[in-house]
């Protein structure tokens, strides 16, 4: 064979040489953007996800508002008690399965009617030594408390709005005890179906008001549960003091598992009345 | 020997030929996929920084919600006029620059003190929807936004006001330019990007625009019947919360964009307002 057939030989192993490399280059550059995708894809889906949840429970919380705030106004004609005011209370509470009891209290902060029938037994007690009520007959303002934990029951937020006679005189307040946990779990979880994210929520103390994990609702994510993970005591810090973020953090996968994974996690805020609560929404990586 | 090498030469092209095709296609698909991530790393950017926005325009509207609040809780032992209610009235104008005016009126709607526009003392605004739900429930409330005779766009927050024995005596009302609100917060968030906002109320009026021409027309009138893209997305926002949609409009005559848009919501009291944040694409 002459040498100069050889050339073309030369040249297409060099050629392919180089379009091989080349191939591989630009497969591992796929693989990049294409991992690069998902986790764009995923965090657009959180943010959106999170948007939907931010508006979805706000809207719950102003239903609840504007429910007990016409329960207030219709209180200026019925009084703070009798048979058409316990009847529009339970009525009130029908229309919104979250919500756990109410009462009517005068301006004292004694109160006047509880309903349902099981909370009879606080009629007459003196509640103006607890915050929530305290404040109310101070400002005369409408109030949202954080999670309070009563002495029977399970734990709930207080939202007072005061009471008026046809005067103008204030009587007192009308104050709903309804179950954020319940209003969240009704809400959150339809929104991520499919979805591989979680949620929870934390009230400006660490207090975790909501989690899908229901075994970490109650835990302070500010105390000794993060102790052993100060990625998720750190950003815990951010999510008190920053209203919306993006931050990422190990802890376990829930806590009976007990696997410590690595998760992501996008916040926004919600509340009412001057209190806030932190939303998270949260993708395992 | 020369048929082999033949041979090798054809397997050779046949394999530099695979390898070039199937360069060719990653070649595309990269491309495509830088364009996706592109597209994505835009609409992450835009839903970072709509929340963002939607948190800053909130807490902006609590502070006037506050100031309205802390000056009706300060009237009381004043009343709804007087030197000391007027200079109450001053230091809260001067606390917040957002402010247009501040008025206050008694349990029948009659305005009795007003700075500084004094010329509305003595008005009855019994027949205001806005006053007569304060006077009712006797509870903070917010106003949709209306043309307010000092000339700009306005929004109403009033608050109860009580006497020292606790009983109700009438109200406040703070007007606030809710567009000089916006402006002075939302553009920073933006900075480095090629995003805009735009806020509407929730029957289409504009409150907030970057073209500060468009602020106070209505989206969903004739001004904007030449873009049903745009007319129909509005229709959406009124009745969603929150969404993403495309739409086309001319910010000049020659000049169509085709712009993809989030919005959100934000308010107070049960007023809503969109806020939207845009790119062109």
């Amino acid at each position: 064979m002459p040498p100069r057939a050889k050339w073309p030989l030369a040249l297409l192993t060099v050629a392919l040489l180089i379009s091989v490399t080349a191939s591989g280059v630009l497969l591992s550059s796929n693989a990049q953007l294409q991992s690069e995708r998902n986790a764009a894809s995923t965090r657009l889906q959180m943010t959106t996800a999170l948007g939907e949840g931010q508006m979805a429970v706000q809207d719950q919380i102003s239903r609840l508002n504007e429910l007990v705030t016409g329960l207030s106004v219709n209180c200026t004609q019925l009084g703070l008690n009798g048979t058409a005011l316990r009847a529009q209370i339970n009525a009130t509470m029908a229309a919104d399965g979250c919500i756990l009891s109410m009462i009517t209290f005068d301006a004292r902060g004694i109160v006047i009617a509880a309903e349902p029938a099981s909370n009879h037994f606080m009629e007459g007690i003196d509640l103006s030594y607890s915050d929530n009520i305290a404040r109310s007959l101070a400002t005369k303002r409408p109030f949202m408390s954080d999670v309070l934990q009563p002495l029977h029951g399970p734990p709930g937020v207080a939202l007072d709005i005061p009471v008026f006679d046809t005067a103008g005189v204030f009587q007192g307040g009308v104050s709903a005890f309804y179950s954020i946990s319940a209003l969240m779990n009704g809400t959150l979880p339809t929104l991520s179906v499919g979805m591989p994210f979680t949620w929870w929520s934390m009230q400006l103390n660490g207090t975790e008001i909501y989690d899908t994990d229901p075994a970490q609702i109650g835990q302070n994510n500010l105390g000794p549960a993060t102790d052993p993970f100060p990625q998720a005591k750190a950003l815990s810090w951010r999510v008190v003091n920053e209203s919306y973020g993006y931050g990422s953090y190990s802890f376990f996968v829930n806590l009976d598992a007990q696997q410590v994974v690595t998760k992501e996690c996008y916040w926004s805020t919600v509340g009412l009345h001057g209190t806030q609560w932190r939303l998270t929404i949260v993708h395992r990586l | 020997m020369q048929m082999r090498f033949n041979w090798l030469t054809a397997v050779l092209a046949v394999a530099l030929l695979t390898s070039v095709t199937a360069s060719g296609l990653l070649l595309s698909s990269n491309s495509q996929l830088s364009s996706d991530n592109s597209a994505s790393a835009t609409r992450l950017q835009m839903n970072s920084i709509l929340s963002q926005g939607q948190l800053v325009a909130q807490a902006e509207i609590k502070k006037l919600d506050a100031l309205a609040a802390n000056l009706g809780m300060d009237l009381g032992p004043h009343g709804l006029n007087g030197t000391a209610t007027r200079a109450l009235m001053n230091a809260t104008m001067a606390a917040n620059a957002n402010i247009i005016s501040i008025l206050t009126y008694n349990t029948s709607g009659i305005v009795i003190a007003a700075e500084p526009y004094t010329n509305v003392e003595g008005r009855n605004l019994s027949g205001d929807v806005i006053v007569q739900k304060l006077l009712i429930t006797k509870m903070p409330v917010m106003s949709n936004v209306f043309k307010t005779v000092e000339g700009p766009m306005g929004a109403v927050l009033a608050a109860p006001v009580f006497d020292t024995t606790g009983r109700f005596i009438g109200g406040v009302s703070i007007v606030f330019n809710p567009n000089r609100m916006m402006e002075s917060k939302l553009p920073q968030l933006l900075n480095g990007t090629s995003l805009t906002f735009w806020s509407m109320q929730n029957d289409g009026l504009l409150l907030y625009d970057e073209d500060p021409t468009q602020v106070g027309k209505n989206l969903l009138g004739p001004d904007y019947a030449a873009f049903p893209s745009l007319q129909a997305l509005a229709w959406r926002m009124v009745n969603e919360s929150s969404g993403y949609g495309i739409y086309n409009f001319a910010p000049t005559a020659q000049n169509v964009v085709n712009t993809e848009c989030y919005w959100t919501n934000t308010g107070a009291h049960g007023v809503s307002w969109r806020l939207v944040i845009v790119h062109r694409l």
